[in-house]
């Protein structure tokens, strides 16, 4: 991943979930049309991430099919982007082509302009590292 | 109205001006066929193969299917599709809903507002009539059984109710058609005698005892619980191992019914810095002993932070070095503490 140093950089949030804006150069890297790289891989799902506890679902609504694809990323260790902890697997790419809305019962709506997001989820700390956030 | 060509070719541009009269477009999927009065646009009529819709501009559209109208809106005049106000502004035909096709029709104030909309089956019973006003909401079944009942009011938006409602769902889906975040329901059998789903909503989660299928479950803040978990007091419990429930959701659930300031008492934690947004940074001493060799903190950091869309409170555990309520956050949101030391932050343009 890039090494340009971002000090402060636009994110979104509902619930657990963050939704960090991906810079052009910061995209190449990860492109999948890129043949180059293997280290993500397209879902054929709208769900973004699944509570455990709940069932509840973060979804991807857009208003035209094809709007929206989903990518998890596949080798275990990808760096994450400057500043920020290295990629998890439960981590996501949300790659846009227009406005989208991200949907959960218990959160209002979330619009998303067109754009590609790395979806990352909180985290927090226990003894041993750490980890992402269960919901 | 004009008629002018785009990248046509060289030599193949035009530019028409058509005053009174029709205009035909045809492609491969579609006719277009558009009327011009005075040099507007009053009537354009597309034809796919199997639907035609004619759109009189600031008047209606009307959708036909085999020659038989299906759907009609009705438009406030001088606009293209702004809905007409006081009254009707759409009647939909042929709209499957639990396994018979009905009409809907939908009414607006007069101010443009949605504001009612009645749902009728083919065979003449009402399914049901949602407005914006009414708290409760009654759904039947086409052999005129009652289906479901809501206590709630209900949001009306351009598609409509029998649409959004997930009828593979336990609760019918009635999250996309509630209006607020606290509703109840109960929905009944086939024969709209025997209760078999019954609970309640609070802050879009469900709580409390739940009755889904026929089956009895025990909620609290949208977890599923055993029911001595549920019953229980939460007196009884050691705070410390509410705090270190891995599930964050889980956890939240437990300190909801435990109650934040109960655990504050019984935990005595120290309070390292309170935010403008009602978050805290604490400190709380685990009491684990020196030599433990499970690797326990003896001194856990936490923050408490509160959703924007359920107002619950969460305490998520962060790293024991940091030393203020923002790089505890920031961290939460995975900037590496270096980082957050230097100054880098994640800085939320939309938070839900």
């Amino acid at each position: 991943m890039t090494t340009e140093n971002i000090k402060t950089r636009k994110a979104y949030r509902q619930g657990e979930l963050l939704f960090v804006p991906l810079s052009k150069d910061e995209m190449s890297e990860f492109d999948p049309e890129n043949k180059s790289c293997s280290s993500w891989k397209k879902l054929q799902t709208n769900v973004l991430r699944e509570g455990e506890a709940t069932g509840h679902m973060h979804e991807v609504i857009t208003q035209t099919p094809d709007v929206a694809s989903i990518l998890a990323p596949v080798s275990q260790f990808i760096r994450g982007l400057a500043n920020m902890a290295s990629i998890g697997s439960e981590d996501r790419m949300l790659m846009t082509t227009g406005q989208v809305d991200v949907v959960h019962p218990e959160h209002r709506p979330l619009s998303l302009p067109e754009g590609n997001y790395l979806v990352i989820i909180q985290r927090e700390y226990d003894e041993v590292k750490a980890r992402r956030i269960l919901d | 109205m004009y008629l002018t060509s785009r990248y046509a070719g060289y030599g193949r541009g035009f530019w028409l001006s058509v005053d009174n009269g029709a205009v035909d477009v045809r492609t491969k999927h579609e006719d277009v066929h558009i009327q011009v009065y005075h040099g507007r646009i009053v009537q354009q009529t597309t034809t796919k193969k199997h639907e035609c819709t004619i759109l009189k501009y600031g008047r209606e559209r009307i959708t036909k299917k085999a020659r038989k109208i299906i759907k009609q809106e009705f438009f406030e005049p001088g606009s293209l599709e702004a809905i007409k106000k006081g009254g009707l502004y759409k009647k939909q035909a042929d709209i499957a809903f639990c396994g018979t096709k009905g009409t809907i029709k939908c009414f607006s104030t007069s101010c443009g507002a949605r504001c009612k909309e009645v749902f009728k089956y083919d065979n003449g019973v009402q399914a049901y009539t949602a407005s914006i006003w009414r708290k409760n909401f009654l759904l039947k079944r086409p052999n005129g059984r009652l289906w479901a009942q809501f206590h709630g009011k209900v949001s009306l938006r351009s598609n409509p109710i029998a649409e959004r409602l997930d009828l593979k769902a336990t609760d019918l889906g009635l999250t996309t058609i509630m209006q607020q975040n606290t509703w109840s329901v109960t929905i009944y059998d086939t024969d709209g005698v025997k209760v078999v789903t019954q609970g309640q909503v609070e802050n879009r989660q469900k709580q409390g005892k739940w009755l889904e299928r026929g089956r009895t479950i025990y909620y609290l803040s949208g977890v599923p619980v055993s029911r001595e978990l549920y019953e229980e007091p939460s007196d009884k419990w050691n705070a410390y191992e509410v705090l270190k429930v891995s599930n964050a959701q889980l956890r939240c659930s437990l300190l909801t019914k435990m109650g934040y300031d109960n655990l504050i008492e019984k935990v005595k934690p120290r309070i390292i810095e309170t935010s403008t947004d009602g978050g805290e940074l604490l400190e709380i001493d685990t009491h684990a002993p020196d030599d433990n060799n499970r690797g326990i903190d003896q001194i856990m950091r936490m923050i408490k932070v509160i959703c924007p869309s359920t107002g619950q409170k969460y305490v998520l555990r962060v790293p024991p070095a940091i030393q203020c309520y923002e790089q505890a956050r920031q961290w939460t949101f995975g900037l590496r503490e270096e980082s957050i030391g230097e100054g880098a932050s994640l800085e939320l343009a939309k938070e839900t």
